[in-house]
């Protein structure tokens, strides 16, 4: 049980955030959704019944229109001094009434009210679960929705998985090295594009160093090919395999494979890679003049396969 | 190319058990012109003895099953409901009961179903009338199984109690017809859902001669694919089988694609421009730099044509 301090302070800033988003909707709404959910929100702020929260929360999608809300610049900004890392830009009408609803949960003490969180997850369809955790920054005692979150990367629903793995500061903030290892080769496996994949980089270890470089000869043993992106994460800590491996990708015949060889020497911090990099020229000069990056690589690979 | 050579124009199959089903399945579906389907919640062959199946089962309806049509370019609906065999356990029925409208305001569920009838009996009667209220309130059509042993009398009743309880027939669809009961369902306003199963139920060829007789205006084909000996192509073949027996295209485009639009959009999630647009991918999130492997679930990913090569 927590004190009732710190739930007051996560009120507060709750109460803001509320604010913003309510403001916000409503002003891009219909008349017809702006009742509904301004009546909706009063009762349950006057009578709160846990069975009508859950209701509400599934019946905004068929009230509140689908559209994308945007946001300005200006807007943006008052949301990340909300909340920092928070980007509440995409999000359609619907899912910010479902946010609004969520955040004004009334929070009693701890227990009660991650009971609630779990059968809001339980009973959630595929769009409400990506939509609960696109937003889990902004929610209070976020250390604690570590075991959602891991259930949630297990899921095999790619919209759900990339929910939480890609453009979500959630992951980089709260998951340990295991965790993050398991999500990072999950969106290998899953096709899930990494450079949308928060703190990437700055998240590198050994172990995911190794994991990738096996995970590469398993898939090249079976005549398959990787995802080239995998060589900008395994760099950071290289090894005599994974020198092995440059090698063989310099003398590939595919341009992303030299690319990313290079690409994955000239980032090591190893020095027999540097040297790798050194004595292969073809995109030396390139990589030295910034021409070519890793998010250009992104870029560039995955419109290759449009 | 449509393997049923005759069907050039988008196919609903309105009643099928998916989870049942195979992702061969599914291929061969959309490969027959199958954009979107509907799966009623039913019993499972076992029975179920705890509250959490059912909602674990409801879950799946709107979770990974939902996914896993979209992995191969159908748009995937369902109804909830408590079926009636298992509307007998009134013990276990009261909380599936309560369960249901957590789910049944979900995005696309366009219906409460199947409900209805099995023994006919008073708990299965007690509680299809709650459902019928339920859908009521809830602006949603429902869906009627009408059951395998004395389904005349069991379909008749199944319209009367409907009436009773205030909803209009146009909210419901009887389903499982056949040529004893079609005339009564159409002749009170009810949409008449037939289910071609290979050895019960209705053959393809009486079909046929069911929509010559009645018309196509509230008639609706489905397969009711599921666990038991059952064709999830029953909808493109019987389509191919009337467009054969020289059934007008538009009458065929009806039992086999608008009426189920007309029938259940009624609930406002169950429209075309749904799967239309799904073509395109609408979820700018769901894309990644403007592309997809998946592209946002539209294409299976077939990795290999054959799985040892």
């Amino acid at each position: 049980m927590l004190s009732m301090s710190s739930i007051e302070l996560e009120k507060n800033r709750l109460i803001k955030i509320d604010a913003f988003l309510f403001e916000k909707l409503l002003s891009t709404c219909t008349p017809k959704a702006k009742d509904w959910l301004v009546k909706k929100t009063e009762t349950l702020n006057q009578d709160f019944h846990k069975n009508s929260f859950f209701l509400a929360y599934s019946a905004s999608f068929r009230f509140l229109g689908k559209d994308e809300v945007i946001f300005s610049n200006e807007e943006l900004e008052t949301a990340n001094n909300l909340c920092s890392f928070w980007n509440p830009q995409g999000m359609k009408q619907f899912e910010i009434a479902r946010l609004i609803l969520f955040l004004r949960y009334p929070i009693t003490d701890k227990i009660d009210y991650f009971e609630t969180i779990n059968k809001l997850f339980g009973i959630a369809d595929m769009g409400e679960l990506a939509g609960l955790y696109r937003s889990l920054i902004l929610y209070p005692f976020p250390e604690d929705f570590q075991f959602i979150v891991a259930d949630g990367l297990r899921s095999n629903i790619k919209v759900v998985f990339e929910s939480i793995a890609l453009n979500n500061y959630y992951p980089s903030l709260y998951l340990n090295e295991g965790q993050w290892n398991q999500m990072i080769l999950k969106s290998i496996f899953n096709g899930s594009p990494l450079n949308k994949i928060i703190q990437l980089d700055q998240r590198a270890n050994p172990t995911l160093s190794r994991q990738l470089s096996d995970y590469a000869n398993e898939r090249w043993a079976a005549g398959r090919t990787v995802n080239p992106e995998l060589w900008r994460v395994a760099a950071a800590y290289t090894d005599n395999q994974l020198l092995e491996q440059y090698k063989r990708l310099f003398s590939s015949v595919n341009e992303f494979e030299r690319k990313a060889a290079a690409l994955a020497c000239a980032t090591s911090k190893s020095e027999d890679a540097i040297a790798l990099f050194n004595i292969n020229l073809e995109y030396k000069k390139e990589i030295e003049t910034q021409k070519l990056n890793w998010l250009d690589f992104s870029n560039e690979w995955y419109q290759s396969l449009l | 190319m449509n393997p049923y050579s005759l069907i050039d124009f988008p196919l609903i199959d309105p009643h099928a058990h998916m989870v049942s089903r195979t992702t061969e399945d599914y291929k061969a579906m959309q490969e027959a012109g199958v954009v979107a389907l509907i799966e009623p919640a039913f019993w499972l062959g076992q029975p179920r003895t705890e509250v959490g199946s059912f909602k674990d089962y409801f879950s799946t309806l709107v979770g990974f099953e939902r996914f896993r049509a979209s992995q191969f370019g159908i748009k995937h609906y369902c109804t909830i409901g408590l079926n009636s065999k298992e509307a007998n356990n009134e013990i276990l029925a009261e909380k599936v009961i309560e369960l249901l409208p957590l789910y049944a305001c979900k995005e696309g569920v366009v219906g409460i179903g199947e409900i209805g009838f099995d023994d006919q009996t008073p708990a299965e009667e007690k509680y299809f009338r709650i459902q019928v209220d339920l859908a009521i309130e809830l602006e949603m059509p429902v869906q009627v199984h009408t059951p395998h042993r004395d389904k005349k009398k069991g379909t008749y009743r199944s319209m009367d109690l409907c009436i009773e309880q205030g909803i209009a027939p146009h909210w419901v669809i009887i389903d499982h017809n056949n040529e004893e009961t079609a005339k009564e369902v159409l002749d009170r306003g009810f949409w008449a859902a037939f289910t071609i199963y290979p050895h019960t139920k209705m053959g393809n060829e009486r079909m046929v001669e069911i929509v010559k007789q009645y018309g196509p205006e509230k008639i609706i084909v489905n397969s009711a694919t599921d666990w038991g000996i059952s064709d999830p192509l029953a909808v493109p073949k019987t389509a191919q089988l009337m467009l054969e027996r020289g059934i007008p295209k538009d009458w065929v485009k009806k039992v086999c694609y608008q009426n189920a639009i007309k029938a259940f959009g009624q609930s406002g999630q169950f429209n075309e421009s749904d799967w239309n647009s799904e073509v395109q991918k609408i979820d700018q999130r769901e894309k990644f730099s403007g592309n997809s492997i998946l592209r946002g679930g539209q294409v299976p990913q077939v990795e290999d044509k054959k799985i040892i090569r």
